[in-house]
């Protein structure tokens, strides 16, 4: 699987690279002798041509902290979720009521020569509204000045990550997106926002977000005549083999930015990716999942550097709980007691992976400053052991017969693992514990979606019993949490207020869970008050989330990602190395520190 | 999957008298052909091979292929030949096992296709009017679905786990060409004195089509039979390399693909047995395909027999 968004892929035939190479822009070799082409991939998704200029579009052919912006970056600190590095954002602080004051670049300018103005961020938020990405409890935004600009949250409520998620706000101009937005769309919104028990006002909060919800297709669609940039780039060319960016003149920090153009390749799939790598055609690249002896070709070749970093995200394997059997948490305790994770991360994720040792629903590295070395021991760590599996699934009226197990009904129990094309550490992994499961009993094959959308679209459609899924999304605990008993499991947070829906919900899980160690525990519930918990409340919170999740195992993680990823210093220098937070956002966001200088 | 035209030849004066067409029998005939040169030999030593690896190389093997991540791509030896995969697999095991979709499928393909395309050029070619008509528009759709596209789609509902239904489809999509040339043959044989005759004694049109008609073209369809298989096993394998045809089977396909898009294969020579072994199988068996063909040429093509 590739890339820090830990997305996207598809299946293509070898020739490809070789294609791309031939249709690429030309001249690297002698333009990039001076630093002035910076050569990398897009870590969010591949190029789609014919795709609009939109970030908003799920293909949209915008690069971020290239040519799109957000008003901060993520530090990924363990400790602090909210701390971010500035982009349009100068500065910002909270007020005592919780709002966020944001204070813009100075300097920042469009790159048709317009200023960066609140205007372009209030519209930008409310088309944030549209997409369902907005602050979770934000109810509207004031213009303070036009650089200056307050964002409030709903009366009442509290969110531990408001800095965090405020400025992750994607900021589009509004002389190219401001027409889309009716003039009513902050009114409709402060409508959708209700949660209270008026029935008249409920019934306008949800007409309010049907509106919205429309809006966000047809944002989504918008097709901008051109690319208006705030960012270090702006786009000039793409064709099906790359995108060519030239340098913003109206950049508000031009002399850090060393690259006078940026070429992001295309690439389908992660194979690709590893040719540009063993060719050394990348100056950086995000990261990229691969077996050991493709990491050795890569870094074998002049100039390539791996640059490793914590990555706060582990791949698992969910179930949809409304699929005989793997609703009864036997079956899914047995299959864990099955999986031997140190040898499937050896077959998947090799170079880039930890076997998962506490089943938490958080990463490993993090969970020792969450749960005490009481609360650690008490886990269960599901090591291999057939026979407790066997236990297991005879206690649940399963029987073995020829080798193989039976459903309590007679029928023969066969299993399949769905995993994406594209996705070598899935696909490899999945296979392996094909083989596992089968050799246990179950005969289990590995069906391989031919991408990411479809992927993902079968599973929002409950066609996959078992999958693969990225869990322990961080540095948050919370959006850990919200992997599992979040929108996938029907559970989302309005405000502090916590809804279960059936839209949506794949996994399907219990609302709640009688534990023998802690009593009733609403993981859902507990996952949307948890953004809004901080201290000793938020650790009592994550421990009863932990224990749920190890009892429960809503889902099996696999292994942790480790960042790996690569530069190349033949043509630049001075990458954020030992600069773990930072390695974990796009080469842009680097530019902007001040790092990457030309030779 | 498109069946390949091959040059017809050239219509024979006359039905040749029944009985006496293979002296000595059609497998002595047979076998004369195909020992003729080193080559068929050689065509037919492969062939067999591989239908032997087909038929009994899965009961040589568990049905669960043993797994081992201490042994990922493990040089080759006396314990694995071809050495082993990204889970540590035999890529011997991998490939013996895998052969017996690809063949399956790839007989079924052609079996269908030649079915399908011989029974429908005959009749269109042999009745002309309304038929031809009816059946020649058929023929022209049949040529205007485009055959991969709609095995991806299939491929959405279907997940193609038998070789049966893989090769039912590819057969299905790929006969057109076939029918064509065989209609057109039909129509060339249909106006010589034997047919003439047969239609003056009144014998019916199922005799006619298959007693009188058949025996003539029959050269060109074992050809194409042949040539079918071919297509369709570069078809099958084609869509599952491209990761288009779920991967839930262990073939030859399947194992193009891994070895490329997760084994890193083609950039990693630790992994390049793993890619070669269905590679090479594949060339293997197309040669012996090829080197077998003219000796069925000669088969049916008493005149050659004569050279």
């Amino acid at each position: 699987m590739h890339t820090s968004l830990w997305k996207k892929a598809l299946a293509l035939g070898a020739v490809a690279p070789m294609l791309l190479a031939a249709c690429s822009s030309g001249g690297k070799a002698a333009s990039a002798s001076n630093g002035g082409i910076f050569t990398t991939v897009n870590e969010a998704h591949p190029i789609t041509a014919g795709a609009p200029m939109n970030p908003f579009n799920a293909s949209g052919n915008t690069f971020d902290s290239y040519d799109q912006l957000e008003l901060g970056y993520s530090a990924f600190s363990p400790t602090n979720p909210n701390a971010s590095f500035p982009a349009l954002a100068a500065s910002w602080s909270l007020g005592a009521n919780g709002s966020l004051t944001v204070h813009l670049q100075p300097k920042a300018r469009w790159s048709n020569g317009a200023p960066v103005t609140a205007r372009d961020v209030k519209d930008s938020v409310a088309i944030a509204f549209t997409q369902g990405t907005q602050p979770s409890n934000l109810a509207s935004v004031t213009i303070l000045g036009q650089k200056e600009i307050r964002f409030n949250t709903i009366p009442g409520t509290t969110n531990q990550l408001f800095t965090a998620e405020v400025l992750a706000t994607t900021v589009v101009p509004a002389s190219v997106y401001g027409k889309e937005l009716p003039s009513n769309i902050w009114s409709t919104i402060t409508a959708s926002t209700y949660t209270g028990s008026n029935p008249a006002r409920a019934a306008a909060a949800r007409k309010a977000q049907a509106t919205l919800t429309a809006l966000g297709k047809k944002i989504a669609a918008f097709a901008p005549a051109k690319d208006v940039s705030a960012g270090p780039f702006v786009l000039v060319r793409l064709n099906p083999g790359e995108a060519l960016l030239t340098a913003n003149p109206y950049f508000w920090a031009r002399s850090k930015i060393a690259p006078k153009e940026v070429v992001m390749r295309n690439y389908t799939g992660n194979q690709q990716i590893w040719n540009y790598l063993i060719a050394g055609q990348l100056d950086a690249a995000p990261y990229t999942a691969m077996p050991t002896n493709v990491l050795d070709e890569i870094l074998r070749t002049a100039g390539n550097k791996e640059l490793k970093s914590p990555a706060y995200v582990a791949a698992s394997l969910a179930f949809d709980e409304k699929d005989y059997p793997y609703g009864l948490t036997a079956v899914r305790q047995a299959i864990a007691y099955v999986l031997n994770r140190k040898q499937i991360t050896k077959v998947g994720e090799s170079v880039s992976g930890q076997p998962v040792r506490y089943q938490t629903g958080i990463i490993d590295s993090i969970a020792p400053k969450w749960l005490s070395h009481q609360e650690l021991a008490s886990l269960n760590p599901y090591s291999l052991d057939p026979a407790k599996a066997a236990a297991l699934l005879k206690s649940a009226h399963f029987t073995k017969r020829g080798g193989q197990w039976y459903l309590p009904s007679g029928k023969p129990w066969t299993m399949s693992i769905e995993s994406v094309s594209g996705f070598s550490d899935w696909i490899a992994a999945g296979k392996f514990m094909a083989s596992e499961l089968s050799s246990f009993g179950i005969p289990t094959t590995e069906s391989i979606a031919p991408d990411y959308a479809t992927y993902l679209a079968n599973l929002a459609k409950g066609d996959y019993p078992v999958a693969f899924w990225l869990t322990a999304l961080g540095p948050s605990v919370a959006d850990a949490y919200d992997r599992i008993w979040g929108p996938n499991d029907g559970f989302v947070a309005v405000g502090n207020t916590v809804q279960h829906h059936t839209a949506g919900n794949w996994m399907n899980t219990p609302t709640s869970y009688d534990l023998p160690s802690i009593g009733r525990v609403q993981p859902g519930t507990l996952t949307g008050e948890l953004t809004a918990l901080t201290g000793s409340a938020a650790k009592a919170a994550v421990a009863k989330l932990a224990a749920a999740d190890n009892a429960e195992l809503p889902v099996i993680g696999l292994w942790d990602y480790v960042n790996v990823q690569f530069v190349n210093d033949k043509h630049f220098t001075d990458w954020p190395v030992g600069k773990p937070g930072l390695l974990n956002d796009p080469a842009g966001v680097w530019m902007m520190q001040g790092y990457v200088h030309a030779k | 999957m498109t069946t390949a035209a091959t040059e017809l030849p050239a219509p024979s004066v006359g039905r040749p008298p029944r009985g006496r067409r293979y002296r000595g029998g059609l497998l002595a005939v047979a076998g004369k052909a195909l020992l003729r040169t080193p080559g068929r030999v050689a065509g037919v030593v492969i062939i067999v091979g591989f239908a032997v690896m087909g038929f009994v190389g899965p009961w040589l093997y568990p049905h669960n292929l043993p797994v081992n991540a201490n042994a990922i791509y493990a040089g080759p030896s006396l314990a694995h030949p071809l050495g082993t995969d990204f889970e540590g697999t035999d890529v011997l095991a991998l490939l013996v096992t895998g052969a017996r979709y690809v063949l399956l499928s790839a007989v079924v393909a052609g079996f269908v296709a030649v079915v399908v395309g011989t029974t429908i050029g005959l009749v269109a070619g042999y009745l002309r009017g309304l038929a031809d008509l009816g059946l020649s528009r058929f023929t022209d759709f049949a040529l205007t679905v485009p055959g991969i596209p709609l095995l991806v789609v299939l491929s959405t509902v279907y997940r193609f786990t038998s070789p049966y239904m893989m090769g039912v489809v590819l057969g299905l999509t790929g006969w057109g060409g076939l029918a064509r040339a065989v209609r057109s043959q039909a129509l060339s044989l249909r106006e010589r004195p034997f047919l003439e005759a047969a239609r003056g004694l009144g014998l019916p049109l199922r005799h006619i089509l298959w007693r009188e008609l058949l025996p003539n073209i029959a050269p060109y369809v074992a050809m194409n039979l042949l040539l079918a298989v071919i297509g369709s096993i570069y078809a099958e394998t084609g869509l599952f390399f491209l990761g288009v045809l779920p991967a839930q089977v262990n073939n030859w396909g399947v194992m193009l693909n891994l070895a490329v898009f997760s084994a890193g294969a083609i950039g990693s020579p630790q992994a390049l047995t793993y890619l070669l072994a269905p590679l090479v199988s594949i060339l293997l068996l197309t040669l012996g395909i090829v080197l077998v063909l003219d000796a069925v040429d000669e088969m049916f093509n008493p005149r050659l027999r004569t050279l």
